[in-house]
């Protein structure tokens, strides 16, 4: 479980998707998902096409979209599920007190793909930025909100320490797990008390373990002089290329539609 | 009959994605019931994987291991082996949870279902083993402890499981010398007095050329090197290439002949490494 992929991972690659602005990226997904939230009908056409020929570019390989949904799928379902059976209408079966009506079934599919969509979109742009690039583009998105007193900067170290230290922590409870189940933590048998006392061996010692490392990171940081964002150079510019102000444009073109389809009224809905 | 067969095995971490790492390639080990045998490599080279599987932890993705003759791949004989092969971690003190000493050491055997007299006797038992006095030491809080005691209170809480064959992953890392040299003269005395196999993990030379009785030496998942210290660190050139040291005693030897003098001693003890020398200088006078 931890030395497998997590859902919406970096994954490395030299792809159209991968090279474009963070900040691009991200205002790209919040029109998608904009336009998926809005979309009826027809209207999921334009967001469908959108995101599968982005995800297509990418380069991102099927089976890790998949291991992605793959945790998630329950969820999906039930609200599938949901959805047929609890929408009033016209009746198209019946199985005991249970009935699925046309309305509940297209609503359901809807929502269904919807919220595929969604789960897409999103890790379209996050198993295509790196941790850093996302960080430095929510804070360049993020700094109008500073002249209102929002520490924009504070909020996106944070940001990207705590993904810095995901796997960090993921792998060191695997490492005290391991060790506890040496000492026979959680196997053969266990009464609850004991299941509890496992479950005690491995969380203080990963707490434990945070914060040494959290008081190791702040005594490193601090011997190199960091003080916040005021006057800090950056490494890498973000700078917009030709093939952003293309992708936002297609990302903008798509919600557009999608409304442009609903005032329409053409699909009903 | 060796008390651990490692027949033929290969790992390989998340298989199937870019992440893919092979860890070991086509091992094949027995450890003899009552050896110390120290399994030496540099970072990377599938030392750690190697121990995790001498106890259940991992199962080979292909191959297999035998401890007491029964095969690690069996979920049956994996469930229970915790009690035989006893492994201490690299930094075994950042997984002490408990508030007390006693209750530390206590975790292992009440895992095990014991009676609470048997448990109080093991505690008490394998806290004198690590040099460490019961009375004083099983109310303190473990955290409190200096470094090589918290080491010492760790290995304490291995061998109260009372395990036949001990793996211990880098146990002098991080260690004052005095520390190391009381933890390895602990673990040969354990060896001798108490029977137990041992299998100690490090890149360590000098630890190596204290206690080991064999040595076998991974580079990047491949045996280099399988057999007696002393032989395999004649090949200083060979441990070199692969990020590996000598110990201090056969580096010496080994320039001292290369220098024309002669130092004829099969020994990695230093100081017969300096009788050598004197004889050699006590020679040369006449």
């Amino acid at each position: 479980m931890f030395d497998g992929l997590m859902v919406g991972q970096y994954i490395p690659a030299n792809s159209p998707v991968h090279r474009l602005d963070p900040r691009t990226k991200i205002l790209s997904m919040l029109l998608l998902i904009t336009a998926a939230a809005l979309a009826k009908g027809t209207g999921f056409l334009p967001v469908a096409a959108v995101s599968v020929f982005a995800l297509l570019l990418s380069r991102v390989p099927f089976l890790f979209l998949w291991r992605g949904f793959k945790a998630l799928w329950v969820i999906l379902f039930i609200t599938f599920i949901l959805q047929i059976f609890f929408t009033p209408g016209e009746t198209i079966y019946t199985a005991g007190p249970l009935t699925i009506t046309k309305e509940g079934l297209l609503l359901g599919g809807q929502m269904l793909l919807r919220l595929v969509l969604l789960i897409l979109i999103s890790s379209l742009l996050t198993m295509t930025t790196t941790p850093v690039g996302l960080t430095a583009g929510i804070e360049h998105l993020g700094r109008p909100l500073q002249r209102f007193g929002v520490p924009v900067h504070e909020m996106a170290m944070m940001m990207t320490i705590a993904l810095r230290f995901v796997p960090t922590l993921l792998q060191e409870a695997f490492t005290v797990s391991r060790a506890q189940q040496s000492r026979g933590a959680g196997l053969s048998g266990v009464t609850l008390e004991r299941k509890f006392t496992a479950l005690v061996s491995l969380m203080v010692p990963v707490f434990a373990g945070a914060f040494r490392r959290a008081e190791e990171l702040s005594t490193a940081m601090e011997t190199r002089c960091y003080h916040g964002g005021a006057g800090r150079t950056k490494m890498k510019l973000l700078t917009y290329h030709p093939g952003d102000y293309m992708a936002l444009a297609v990302s903008l073109a798509v919600p557009l539609a999608v409304l442009a389809l609903r005032l329409s009224g053409s699909n009903g809905g | 009959m060796p008390i651990i067969r490692v027949e033929k095995v290969c790992h390989t971490y998340s298989p199937g994605t870019p992440l893919e790492v092979a860890a070991l390639k086509d091992i094949t080990l027995e450890v003899q019931r009552g050896e110390i045998l120290a399994l030496a490599g540099s970072t990377g080279s599938g030392k750690s994987t190697l121990a995790m599987m001498l106890n259940g932890l991992l199962v080979p993705t292909k191959g297999c291991v035998l401890v007491n003759g029964q095969d690690t791949r069996l979920k049956k004989n994996r469930r229970d082996l915790w009690r035989q092969v006893g492994l201490v971690f690299q930094y075994p003190e950042y997984q002490f949870f408990e508030e007390n000493v006693f209750k530390e050491v206590a975790f292992g055997p009440s895992n095990m279902g014991l009676p609470s007299a048997e448990i109080e006797e093991r505690v008490n038992r394998s806290l004198e083993w690590v040099g460490l006095d019961p009375e004083t030491i099983r109310q303190r809080s473990p955290w409190t402890l200096s470094g090589g005691q918290k080491r010492r209170v760790a290995l304490a809480s291995v061998l109260a499981i009372g395990p036949n064959v001990l793996v211990l992953d880098e146990p002098t890392a991080g260690i004052d010398p005095a520390g190391k040299r009381q933890i390895l003269d602990l673990i040969k005395n354990l060896q001798k007095k108490r029977d137990l196999t041992v299998v100690l993990i490090t890149h360590n030379m000098d630890d190596i050329a204290r206690t080991a009785d064999r040595l076998m030496v991974l580079d990047r998942g491949t045996v280099f090197a399988l057999g007696t210290p002393g032989k395999i660190f004649e090949d200083h050139r060979g441990l070199r290439a692969i990020g590996l040291d000598i110990p201090y005693a056969a580096e010496a030897k080994s320039r001292l002949n290369s220098a024309g003098i002669p130092v004829q001693t099969e020994s990695l003890n230093i100081a017969e490494v300096e009788k050598e020398i004197i004889k050699y200088l006590r020679l040369k006078k006449q």
